[in-house]
């Protein structure tokens, strides 16, 4: 082997191998972040508050003057519910994991807070959703209507409205998430001539619904009791694919609906998204062209060794022998630039990870196996690949 | 390999000619058997070289059949080629089929990588008896004459294990004192292993005691 490689590095383009190189270690480098930078999104998807999962979107039709006039003039007439077939439709799009109505409360409802001798009191409404669509933990998430305590979700907004807005014009004690529950409150339930009255624990605050939420069962059945006529669905909520959203939202365009909050997010998701698919493609571009280059350079020497290999051949070296040499520089050169792409890519990875952090606000891990496992399989490919081409073109 | 058989053997490119000339190869049916010595001798363009390159599986643009021990070379693969070129059949080709940019020894080495047998102090002792010294050996043999380089391809293809050993025109640049040694050489390897051996030749013959002269 010795003598065979000492043919061979005579032979050898310096220049073309430095090109093969560079562009290499570019593509490689490019590939490994990209793909890792994909693979732990879809890790810290596991947290719901960030933008590359599937999205959330609560969907409502538009309030316009003619519909507030129509439903003026026809009691019963409300253009801003969706009907049976609508939902249908909305269910049948790509990229709808996922979706149900807001139930709402059809009778009436007050809500009373105390809080250090300050009295709060206003007429006020209730929904549910279903509890897979909560960003909540379930624990205790229950009631029922013969309880006299129910637990309540209240948009994470009312307590921000509260603290920054309430408190600090009025001069009144801020409350945080944890002291929350030393504030008392109460709701009355009136309808078909019966009334209840309930405390409240506040179970969460919502990042995703901005709604006053009680339990399904409890809601339906207090709808049953103090409930007139059930409506129809103002509301819907509806739970994307990964990659669903933009499917989903020209279809929400389509029709004239809106998207309420959470809109914005998903659309930059999906934008940041289609960017790194954009560079993983041009990494992945990169590679297949120093893939070639490389393939293409040791063609070259083989072909320029072709007198020579045919010396090899009349000597006694089988075809598998003669191809060696080059297999074992194409190899050795993959592998070289898979450990210096590795190496870059794991200097790279701070910078990607503090962009990612703001992003995401629960991190991103740490570890650098994805990393190196990449490399090591982008290493096997194209060895694989380089010594198969090499041989079959030896002949 | 005990025996190499020819069965109406003709070149692609004679034959338009060869069924109206005159040649004891080409058409016929013969035989070279192991322990026996053979010289082809031909004028130039007859036709030497290219049945040197139809032994060795180099060529087939040939009808007829080539056969070892009754095996038709056609259908050896090229494992079954290595095998043969490695311990059965050595060759010494007309354009030595040297690496210009190795030195003697290392040409030899790269033959004997193939059958470990020979030690190096053994080739370094046949490259010194046909005049080539220390210095000499060492030198990329593109910068040796034809006639040292000569010698370097006839140190190559007595180093390697053969039942038979073909030589196409091996003393065409020597002189007859190199070519004596040569033949000495090769009449001890031969009466060692017992091979046969094939020799090409214009007129300028190798000095070896043949059992048989082919006019081609």
């Amino acid at each position: 082997m010795r003598l065979r490689f000492k043919l061979l590095l005579k032979s050898i383009n310096a220049g073309q191998l430095a090109v093969f190189s560079i562009a290499s270690l570019i593509g490689t480098i490019i590939v490994l972040l990209g793909i890792w930078t994909y693979s732990e999104v879809g890790q810290i998807t596991e947290n719901q508050n960030n933008i590359f999962k599937g999205q959330y979107l609560v969907i409502t039709k538009p309030v316009s003057s003619v519909g507030t006039i129509a439903s003026l003039i026809v009691k019963d007439a409300n253009p801003s519910a969706f009907s049976d077939s609508e939902i249908a439709k909305l269910e049948s799009v790509e990229g709808v994991n996922d979706i149900a109505p807001f139930s709402s409360s059809c009778f009436d409802v007050h809500g009373y807070a105390e809080f250090i001798g300050i009295d709060l009191s206003t007429k006020m409404f209730l929904e549910s959703v279903p509890d897979r669509f909560l960003d909540i933990p379930l624990q205790d998430w229950k009631a029922d209507i013969s309880d006299r305590e129910i637990p309540v979700i209240v948009p994470r907004t009312y307590l921000d409205f509260y603290n920054y807005g309430f408190a600090a014009s009025n001069t009144v004690p801020q409350i945080s998430e944890g002291l929350v529950s030393a504030v008392s409150l109460r709701i009355r339930l009136d309808g078909n001539g019966m009334s209840g009255t309930y405390s409240c624990r506040i179970a969460g605050f919502s990042d995703r619904i901005n709604s006053i939420l009680v339990p399904e069962s409890f809601l339906s059945q207090a709808n049953r009791l103090f409930g007139s006529k059930a409506e129809a669905p103002v509301r819907m909520i509806v739970e994307t694919a990964p990659n669903g959203f933009s499917n989903v939202s020209e279809f929400i365009a389509d029709h004239g609906y809106t998207i309420e909050g959470g809109g914005e997010t998903a659309r930059l998701a999906t934008v940041l998204k289609r960017v790194l698919m954009a560079v993983i493609a041009v990494g992945a571009i990169f590679s297949v062209l120093a893939f070639v280059l490389l393939l293409v350079t040791v063609m070259l020497m083989i072909e320029r060794n072709r007198a020579k290999n045919a010396i090899l051949s009349s000597l006694g070296y089988t075809r598998k022998a003669i191809a060696a040499p080059y297999q074992l520089l194409a190899i050795g050169m993959d592998l070289v630039t898979c450990i210096l792409a590795t190496a870059g890519a794991l200097l790279l990875k701070p910078l990607i990870s503090s962009i990612m952090e703001q992003l995401s606000p629960a991190g991103v891990p740490a570890h650098n196996g994805t990393i190196v496992l990449l490399a090591v399989i982008m290493f096997v490919l194209s060895a694989a690949l380089h010594t198969i081409t090499i041989f079959r073109k030896s002949r | 390999m005990d025996r190499i058989t020819l069965a109406g053997v003709i070149p692609a490119a004679l034959s338009e000619t060869v069924p109206g000339c005159q040649s004891d190869i080409w058409g016929r049916v013969l035989s070279f058997d192991k322990g026996r010595s053979v010289l082809i001798r031909a004028a130039s363009g007859h036709g030497k070289t290219t049945l040197c390159c139809f032994l060795s599986g180099l060529r087939s643009d040939y009808s007829g059949t080539i056969s070892f021990d009754g095996r038709n070379i056609r259908l050896l693969d090229d494992s079954l080629w290595a095998d043969v070129r490695c311990r059965q059949l050595a060759v010494m080709y007309q354009d030595l089929k040297l690496m210009d940019e190795l030195s003697a020894v290392d040409n030899i080495l790269l033959k004997t990588a193939l059958c470990p047998d020979c030690r190096l102090q053994d080739i370094t002792d046949m490259l010194k008896r046909l005049g080539i010294d220390d210095a000499t050996m060492k030198r990329p043999v593109n910068t040796l004459s034809l006639g040292q380089q000569q010698r370097v391809a006839f140190v190559r293809m007595l180093v390697q294990p053969a039942q038979i050993r073909v030589l196409d025109e091996p003393v065409s640049h020597l002189d007859p004192e190199n070519a004596s040694i040569m033949a000495a050489m090769l009449e001890e390897t031969c009466s060692k292993d017992g091979s046969a051996v094939i020799v090409t030749s214009t007129g300028y013959d190798l000095p070896y005691r043949y059992d048989r002269t082919i006019q081609m």
